[in-house]
């Protein structure tokens, strides 16, 4: 209790502007979050995520401050750098591509989702700023790399909240990092997303973060009729990872396909939630998930897929397969479909397992080391989502990234 | 002239059971051994003991290989060392394609060795060159590790890798089983192409038919973890006529 009071405390210093209808969207978006308070391990949706440092104390929200940190692109794209909130770089000109400012760019955009989460409300309230991006009717953005930048100081909580449109018959190929430079700080992130009808978008995401820093992530997606929404995603930080991941599919020919590779290190919680929503017929999903766990760490996947009665003739496909690298690691996996039409064709899959021992054994026979032959296993396991992604620059980057990953937790 | 492989007196236990009994045997630089016996004599037990396969406990004996105690290192270092297993059922790995690995592995044993890493084109033209004499196609090797081969390829894809890595000894586990005559031919080539005067081969075998193409120059009867007889080529041949039943 008294961490919320010191929250509510907290806004009513804050004293935030905007239009009326922005005003009594926070106002309604703090009592909302009051109300539910922080989550616990208590609620099922929350069951496996860590949120500890959020429980542990107030934390106050971040400055909007910057940094003389100086961010590369990876892709070679053009990059947009949003520090604390605040856009530091952006391309003179983009073709096809709008940026609004925010706050003006929150309102009316302040969906909650499919999923009710008091910390979703609680960003509306809080937030601080974020991208709210435009692709323009039928415009082709063939790659642009965003790159949340946080360096916000230790017990502070930055609060962003975006919005992505993709205009009808719009393309667009974005590389999304949140990059958090000290612990002990909090990134909480909401993001919307609108595809209109045969846009595509694909959105591939990198989360990294310092140890101990903590990250709720949350992407909501509309998707209309004809639109295709791609996801990847790579955790493989040191900070505990929260990730909602949702799609609707209003539709004919919507597709969502949804894919992360989790990497849990040493007292490391990676915890990845999705909804996959058929609400018409003739829809399309697919979800490729991967964890591993090193020693102490755990990783989560709860996905639910949910099927409307008139939503007929859709295809839904959701797999989450893990390794456990030491007895110590865990993996938590939860496939649900919840199907109320009856013309569908659903699958799931999940498996939870250790290296394989007789591959091992082939390698070590070959005369590779045994760290070397576990670290090429791993790989393959998580090859099937790198083989996904459609840039080899973040190909070459996430591989990095997981070789870097292994270093550290092989031991 | 001092053996390659020497095991004396060899026990080996898997569980509860030991399966090897005291075992004995010498092999000198240039030799080809073949062992043959019944199932459950302790033939593979003793391929995988050799190459350091866990679950296989040594409870008495010693091996001495190029003149180090080979029950002193792991299964990388007896690679390392020169020690090659060709399995008698090669995994397949998904994910890592055979050129990758084989490169890994060649790197490896060059790193423990103290020598530079081999050249990417090199081993190219290399690996090009073994698998066209194996009358294998180049493209398979682009493939995970064993992922979609047929029997016959997984042998072949051993040989490859025998023929790639140049190891100073072999034991082949049951390389010809499963086996049609013309794999059986090209195997038998692989083998024969690594026979050279400071290598060992050790083959173990149900049959006699590869013993057609590959001359051995002892062969040994185990049985019930021990070898029993050791005669020439034509052992083999009196085997294949009267059983093992009445010859060991």
């Amino acid at each position: 209790m008294e961490l919320l009071s010191a929250y509510k405390k907290e806004f009513s210093t804050l004293g935030l502007s905007g239009t009326k209808a922005l005003e009594a969207a926070r106002a309604n978006g703090l009592d909302s979050f009051l109300e539910a308070g922080i989550p616990t391990r208590k609620t099922e949706d929350w069951r496996y995520a860590d949120l500890g440092l959020l429980r542990a104390k107030h934390l106050k929200r971040a400055a909007d401050k910057v940094s003389d940190i100086k961010i590369s692109s990876v892709t070679g794209w053009p990059l947009i750098v949003i520090e604390n909130g605040k856009i530091t770089e952006i391309p003179k000109t983009l073709k096809g591509v709008e940026v609004l400012g925010t706050p003006e760019g929150l309102e009316g955009y302040q969906d909650k989702g499919l999923f009710d989460s008091p910390l979703e409300r609680m960003n509306l309230a809080f937030a601080t700023g974020g991208l709210v991006l435009k692709i323009t009717r039928g415009a082709s953005v063939p790659g642009l790399e965003i790159v949340f930048l946080n360096t916000s100081a230790k017990d502070e909580a930055l609060y962003l909240r975006n919005l992505i449109l993709v205009e009808e018959d719009a393309t667009a190929n974005l590389f999304i990092r949140t990059q958090v430079e000290n612990g002990a700080t909090w990134t909480s992130q909401v993001t919307n997303i609108y595809l209109g009808k045969n846009s595509k978008l694909t959105l591939t995401r990198d989360f990294e973060a310092t140890e101990g820093a903590l990250i709720t992530a949350r992407d909501y997606a509309v998707v209309e009729a004809g639109a295709t929404f791609k996801a990847p995603s790579l955790m493989a930080g040191l900070a505990s990872t929260r990730y909602e991941i949702e799609a609707e599919l209003l539709g004919k020919n919507a597709h969502a396909d949804l894919s992360g590779g989790m990497l849990a290190g040493e007292n490391n919680t990676i915890d990845v939630l999705t909804r996959v929503h058929h609400v018409k017929g003739n829809t399309t999903s697919n979800q490729t998930f991967k964890g591993v766990a090193g020693a102490k760490g755990s990783t989560a996947f709860q996905g639910r897929v949910r099927v409307e009665k008139d939503a007929q003739k859709i295809e839904a496909h959701q797999n989450c397969h893990n390794l456990i690298l030491e007895r110590s690691g865990e993996a938590n996996v939860k496939p649900e479909l919840l199907i109320f039409a009856d013309d569908v064709i659903c699958s799931h899959g999940a498996t939870v397992g250790e290296v394989d021992k007789d591959a091992l054994f082939y390698m070590k026979q070959r005369g590779i080391p045994e760290n070397e032959a576990r670290g090429l296993l791993v790989q393959a396991f998580l090859g099937e989502l790198l083989e996904g992604l459609n840039d080899d620059k973040i190909l070459d980057h996430f591989s990095a990234k997981i070789k870097a990953w292994m270093v550290g937790n092989l031991k | 002239m001092s053996a390659i492989l020497k095991i004396e007196n060899l026990k080996v236990s898997v569980g509860k059971n030991e399966i090897l009994t005291g075992l004995d045997l010498e092999i000198n630089p240039g030799e080809v051994h073949a062992i043959m016996g019944p199932n459950g004599s302790g033939k593979s037990t003793l391929a995988n003991a050799l190459s350091g396969k866990p679950g296989y406990e040594i409870t008495e004996g010693k091996v001495t290989f190029k003149g180090k105690n080979l029950l002193d290192l792991d299964a990388t270092e007896r690679a390392g060392e020169g020690l090659f297993l060709g399995f008698q059922y090669p995994v397949e790995i998904p994910g890592v394609s055979n050129l990758n690995f084989l490169r890994t592995a060649l790197n490896a044993i060059k790193k423990y060795r103290g020598e530079d890493p081999v050249n990417a084109a090199i081993f190219l033209k290399t690996i090009r060159e073994k698998a066209g004499f194996l009358d294998m196609d180049f493209e398979m090797q682009k493939r995970g590790v064993n992922v979609g081969f047929s029997g016959g390829e997984k042998k072949r894809n051993e040989m490859l890798q025998m023929l790639m890595l140049d190891p100073d000894f072999a034991v082949l586990d049951e390389t010809d089983s499963g086996l049609d005559i013309d794999a059986l031919k090209i195997v038998a080539g692989g083998i024969n192409a690594i026979r050279g005067k400071n290598k060992g081969l050790l083959l173990i075998t149900h049959y006699q038919r590869l013993l057609n193409y590959v001359e051995p120059d002892f062969v040994h009867v185990l049985s019930k973890g021990k070898i029993v007889r050791t005669g020439d080529k034509t052992l083999a041949q009196e085997l294949e006529e009267k059983g093992y039943a009445e010859v060991a």
